[in-house]
Order: C-alpha cells, then structure tokens, then sequence
C-alpha cells in the first residue's frame, strides 16, 4: 500500500485556534516552547480518503503572522497545501486571512488550500456571516466552520485538503 | 617536568619518547618520522602495563595539550595523528570535537553536572580528571540516520541501529528542519557552509549535514567525533549523485528512498567502551527533551548574534562611522570602526551588545553632516548667516561684514569636501511665523498606537486622537491667517525591520483609518489630509527594544504648508 507524505501549513492570526485544531486530533509531542522559540511546530496527521486512500499530513502550526515576523516565509517552502483559519468571532481575523492569502496565494499559486472559520460552539458571540466571505466562495474556496473545541468539521477540513493535495496522482 | 614524580616510573625508552614528544609539542624540528618510529614501538611493547604509560604520558601533556590546542587545534592535531597512541588522540579528538561543536552551532556548553560530578570523582580517587573524562567520554554510538527532503523537510528514509527505537521520525526529522530554517533565516546565512553542524544537549546530538536537495541527521549518543561528518558528508554526496531525479521532483511518494539504506547504512558507526554496559533504548520523549533543549539554546545564541547583528548594521548606518571589518573570534566579535573625529560615541550612553566589542579609529567624515559641523566651527558664521552644505557645495546665506566674506569664507575649502562656496546675501526662507511652527512641532509629537497586526488602535486612544484633531483644526486657522495652505499628512508605520508589502499595506491601512477617524470626527478636515503608509521605513523610534516595537505600530502627523 503506497503511503504518501505531504507537507501542510496552518496560517491565520494569533488566538484564532490553529494550535487547538491539530492538537484535537493528535497525539502532542512537541512542546508548545518550539512556537514561542522558533515560530513552528509540527505535528502529524494520517487521513484516510473517502476513497480509501491514505496519506500523512505533516502539519507545520506556524506562531501568529506578525506583520514584522519574516520566519514564516522559509518555513512555508515544499508545502503541498495550506488551511487558512479565522475565528468566526472577530471579523477581523478574517481580514488577516485575506492578507495572508494574497501573499501566501501569489507565492503559491497552484497550491491548494481550504478557509476555516472556527469557534463554531460560540453561536451567542458569532460575528461572521456568509456574506463576509463570499469573495472566498464565489471563487469556488470551500470553506468549513469548524470548532477545535468540539470537534465539529474539523477532520473534513484536513481530509477535504488532503483529497485536493491528491488529486494529481488520482486513484 | 622531571620534578613530576610520574616522571620516575617511567623507564628510559619511554622518557626519551616523551621528550621527543615534548619537543614535537613545542615545535622544534625533529621529525614527525623519527619519533613515530619509535614511541608506537614503545607503546605497543608495553603490554604488560600500558594503562600506566598511557596514564603518565596523558598526566605530563594534558596541559601542553590543553595549552596548544587553546593557540591552533590544527597544528597539534596534525603532528600529533600520525606518531602517537589511540589514548592521546582520543584526548585530542574530545577537544576538536568541542571547539566544533561551540565553533559551529555557537552552543555554550558552559556549565554541565556531569562535568562537576567527574571533577569530583578525580579528586577523591586521585586520578586524573582528563583520565576520567576520557574514560566517560570517548564513546559514542550513532543510532539513528535520517535522510530528509531539503525542501519539504519530509523523511525520505532512515536506519537504526538494532534495538533502538524511536516513535515518530517523521516529527524528529520535520523539527529538525525547521530548526535549520530557522537558524539560517534569522541569521540571514549566505554561505552554505554557516549552516548548523551540530548539535548537542547533554548525551545525544544531532549532526546534519546540509546538501542543495536532501539533509542527513545523524541522532548520536556519546561524544561527538570530527569523522562523523566526514562520513555523513559522504553518504550525503553519493546520495545526491545517485538520486538527483527523484530527489528534485519528490512529491511525497518515499518509496523509491529504499535504495539509500546502502548508503545510509556506513554512518550508524560507533566506538563503544571497554565495560560494554548496554545502551539503554530511549523514545520520543527523550529526543523531543533534547530537541526542546536545543531550540532553547539556539534561540537563545541565534538571539545573541542577532544583537550583535543588528548593532553592527546599526554602526554602518550611523552618520560620521565607517565598518571597516568585523572580526569574530570565539565568543568575541570585534567591529572595526572610523569615526569622525568632531563625534564622541555614535550611540551616547548604550553599551554594545554581550560578547561585542568596537576599536574605533579617527577619519574625516565627508557626509554633508559632518562637514557641515567642520565649518561651522572654522568659520564661526555671524549670527545672520545660515550654512548649507550639499553635493560638495558650500551655501552661505544672510548679510554678513566684508571682512568674513573675504577672509573667513575660503577656508571652508580646508574642511574637506568643499569644491565650492557660493555666498548670497539673501536670507534663507524665512521660518514659519507663530504660532504655525509650535503648533506643527506639537503635531508631529502626536502618536496614535495600535496593536501587532491591526489596523485599528489601541483602546484609549481617543484622547490622542482629540488633542490631534484639534491640532489640525488651529493648523489649519493660522495657516489661512498667514495666507498659506496647509495639508496634512497622516504617516502610518508598521513594527519590524524588513520592509515588505504586507508591511506597507498594515502601514496605509492604519494610516486611511485615522484619516477617516479624524473626517468623521470634522468633515472640515477631510480634503487637508493625506494618508500615506511607509512600513518600516521610517520608524518613529528606533527598534531596538519590545517597546519601540509598540510605538512604531503607530500613525503621526506631519503639517506640510505652501
Ligand atoms: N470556544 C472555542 N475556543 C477555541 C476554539 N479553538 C480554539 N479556542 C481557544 O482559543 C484560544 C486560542 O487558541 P490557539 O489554538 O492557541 O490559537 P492559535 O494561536 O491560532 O494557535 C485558546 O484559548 C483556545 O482554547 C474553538 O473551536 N472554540
Ligand atoms: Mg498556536
């Protein structure tokens, strides 16, 4: 069974749930200190596609894209695709989101990549409608609103991007 | 060195070897042949007792050893290679592996309790603490290699020696990537070969040895020896000869790496101690200690450098400094500086950065700057008269006594620089009339903060932003009652110190939305500003410290007039 391994970065501002989405989903090994220190973390993460097919998404969680911190760049280097995460609680993670895309997007311009709106659980303080992103939909992004915290939608989201990063080689 | 009472049990073919050695040591010509010819003979023929030889001999020349290595490893080790027992090159190889290790990953090894416990040990037994150290050190085992893709930093392949066992290579090999690219990035290393070595916390270590398309690590336990490179550097060469297709158009199908194990396999080498204890199988936990370890170290160092850095990048840019070299020596970096002899200290008051030092010598400046404050003191211009001092021109304004204008004004050619003095009689516009100027300086003090990222500002900065409306609002009268016309431009900035699109974008977009507070707050104002975003370009302070950084998220105002 041929078993492929790609690399995936997780973007989106400080505080929006990038760390909690991997961290649901596997088993912690490396310190949260790798974030602090070196701006990265990687964790790993098997997907089984709908079609049966597996992979291992090596996810790079990079630390907040600050506007001054220039580390980010090496580190998205060879990645085969990349989620986008907002936090559907303040409107203007999403506006990070869009400024991250457009120079992530014009660095990368073949490399897939999904829009994940998170904190889905917090209906009482949620600021983000359809309407705010369908710049993103229009263009045919799909988008998954997902809550790290209770584990909604989250797997679509990685099995989602791994079935695009996959495509290519076609099962 | 005869009052060592090692000396004595010593019989007299080994002395005569030894002060052969001595003289090897300290460089007097007797040749590398004539006394390999003999001490190995000596050793060898020792079997009864070599522990005793070995001992002496380490006991008499640990401190030249020590001494010379101290002066130029590469000498001693040379001479010292071909002609003497395995013991003393050992001994040798310990200390070259140190000096690369603190050379290469610029790691301080500073204080180790293994180390102090082993002090302690030679004192209550007697014997000698270099005896102990070889004895606890000279071993080393390579356990695990790793063949990383360079770009995606995936592992392709890797071998392990047999009862080890390691969780999740994938992880190792993906941090350990992400530690390169960090240290290179934030380096901003050029050459190839700055790349990180090695590195170590407490008993393992990481060698790597960095190709165009793939990286080798190698996890070893033990002590590092200089050879393990050579012999990763040799796995790494053939393996970028044999496997340069699959190497450059890898996609994350590894199969195909299989065939590196033969080239992989020669580096899980190992010299193992007399006492054969078992090496113990350790896991994820331990490499993920050793990793965490090493980021914290290397952050830390990574950071020292880049102090100092950014202080020499700070020295080229002062005003009146010329770098004339930077030499960095172990744990010292001296910066070479000319100086304008009219300047004191290019930064009052700052000391330079830990392990940073500046030698300044005196030049003449010929920046317009420095020439300037040259000729005001040899000319010592009347009160009325303004000097300006641009492409080599001098510009002397104002109404002034003959005598100045015939007798002082020529010596401006002695400041050098000066190819010509013009002097007109007119003076120089005029400033602004009150209160125009102290309301404009008063502007340009006013800062509206905002948070990393953001483009709208801090909490609680609606006062400032009041006290600048209303500013603007006088600006904006006096101007008109002075007949001028005003504009005001709003100068976003953002933190850092690469100047980039992103940065340019928070930048504008921090000045807009000020801009477009102020017109909400007073339509009147609206078509009088200007918002113009300058990134890093001209930060309000310099970015030295975490708060300078806060201040230069910001937007200030400039009054321009016409
Ligand atoms: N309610 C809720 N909180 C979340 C969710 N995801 C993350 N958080 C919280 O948001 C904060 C920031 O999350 P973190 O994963 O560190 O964000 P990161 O900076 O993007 O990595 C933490 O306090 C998390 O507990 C979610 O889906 N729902
Ligand atoms: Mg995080």
């Amino acid at each position: 069974m041929r078993m492929v391994k790609k690399k995936v970065c997780l973007l989106g501002q400080f505080g929006v749930g990038k760390t909690s989405l991997i961290e649901k989903f596997v088993f912690n090994v490396f310190s949260e200190k790798y974030l602090s220190t070196i701006g990265v973390k990687v964790d790993k993460k098997e997907v089984v596609l709908p079609d049966g097919r597996r992979a291992v998404l090596m996810v790079w969680d990079l630390a907040g894209q600050e506007e001054e911190n220039p580390a980010p760049r090496a580190y998205l280097k060879g990645m085969s695709g990349y989620l986008l995460v907002a936090d559907g609680t303040r409107p203007d993670t999403l506006e990070m989101v869009r400024r991250i895309h457009k120079t992530v997007g014009g660095q990368y311009p073949d490399v897939p990549f999904r829009l994940l709106i998170n904190k889905s659980d917090l209906t009482a303080d949620w600021k983000i409608s359809p309407r705010d992103y369908e710049d993103y939909t229009r263009k045919g992004v799909e988008v998954h609103i997902t809550s790290a915290k209770e584990g909604t939608a989250v797997e679509d989201a990685f099995v989602g991007l791994a079935g695009a990063m996959l495509r290519p080689e076609g099962g | 060195m005869s009052a060592d009472p090692r000396y004595g049990r010593l019989d007299a073919r080994e002395r005569r070897n030894l002060r052969e050695l001595e003289k090897r040591l300290s460089g007097s010509a007797v040749t590398p042949r004539a006394v390999g010819g003999a001490l190995p003979e000596a050793v060898l023929t020792d079997n009864t007792d070599r522990q005793k030889l070995a001992k002496s001999i380490m006991g008499v020349t640990e401190d030249a050893i020590t001494l010379s290595v101290r002066t130029d490893p590469q000498t001693l080790s040379t001479a010292l290679f071909p002609i003497i027992g395995s013991a003393i090159r050992k001994a040798v190889n310990k200390l070259l592996s140190e000096t690369m290790v603190r050379m290469n990953a610029g790691l301080e090894n500073t204080f180790s309790l293994r180390r102090m416990a082993w002090r302690f040990q030679a004192w209550r037994s007697g014997v000698s603490y270099m005896e102990i150290l070889l004895r606890n050190t000279l071993v080393f085992q390579v356990e695990h290699v790793f063949l990383i893709h360079r770009r995606t930093g995936i592992l392709l392949h890797d071998c392990s020696r047999a009862g080890t066992q390691l969780a999740d290579k994938d992880m190792v090999a993906s941090m350990l990537t992400a530690v390169q690219d960090y240290i290179r990035d934030s380096l901003r290393l050029r050459r190839k070969s700055d790349g990180m070595h090695t590195l170590t916390a407490g008993e393992y270590s990481f060698v790597v040895e960095d190709g165009p398309l793939a990286i080798i690590a190698l996890i070893v336990r033990g002590t590092l020896d200089p050879s393990l490179r050579e012999t990763a550097q040799d796995a790494l060469e053939t393996i970028h000869l044999r496997m340069t297709g699959p190497l450059s158009s890898f996609s994350g199908d590894t199969t195909g790496f299989a065939e590196a194990e033969t080239y992989l396999r020669p580096c899980l080498t190992g010299r193992k101690r007399d006492d054969g204890k078992k090496v113990p199988i350790y896991s994820i936990v331990l490499i993920s200690v050793l990793l965490a370890a090493a980021a914290f170290f290397l952050g830390r160092s990574v950071l020292e450098r880049r102090e100092r850095e950014l202080f020499i990048e700070r020295l080229r840019a002062a005003p009146g400094v010329v770098v004339t070299g930077v030499t960095r020596g172990w744990g010292k970096t001296v910066v070479h500086i000319l100086r304008d002899q009219d300047m004191e200290d290019p930064f009052p008051g700052e000391d330079p950065p830990e392990g940073l030092s500046v030698q300044s010598r005196e030049y003449l400046s010929l920046e317009p700057e420095f020439v300037l404050r040259r000729l005001r003191l040899i000319l010592q211009p009347p009160a009325e008269v303004s000097l300006q001092f641009r492409d080599g021109v001098l510009h002397a304004r104002g109404p002034a006594p003959e005598a100045w204008v015939r007798d002082r004004l020529p010596l401006a050619y002695t400041a050098g620089g000066v190819k010509e003095v013009r002097h007109s009689r007119e003076r120089e516009g005029t400033p602004l009339p009150e209160p125009l100027g102290s309301l404009s300086r008063d502007l340009s003090l006013q800062t509206v903060l905002f948070p990393a990222d953001l483009d709208t500002p801090l909490p609680g900065q609606d006062e400032a932003l009041e006290r600048v409306r209303t500013l603007i609002r006088s600006i904006l009268r006096a101007a008109g009652e002075s007949g001028l016309s005003a504009r005001i431009e709003v100068v976003g900035h953002a933190a850092g110190e690469v100047q980039d699109q992103g940065s340019v974008r928070v930048s504008l977009g921090r000045a807009e939305k000020i801009a477009g507070l102020l017109s909400s707050r007073d339509g009147e104002l609206e078509k009088h500003l200007v918002p113009r975003g300058v990134g890093t370009a001209e930060p309000p302070v310099p970015e030295t410290s975490r708060d300078g950084k806060e201040k230069n998220r910001s937007v200030t105002f400039r009054a321009v007039f016409r």
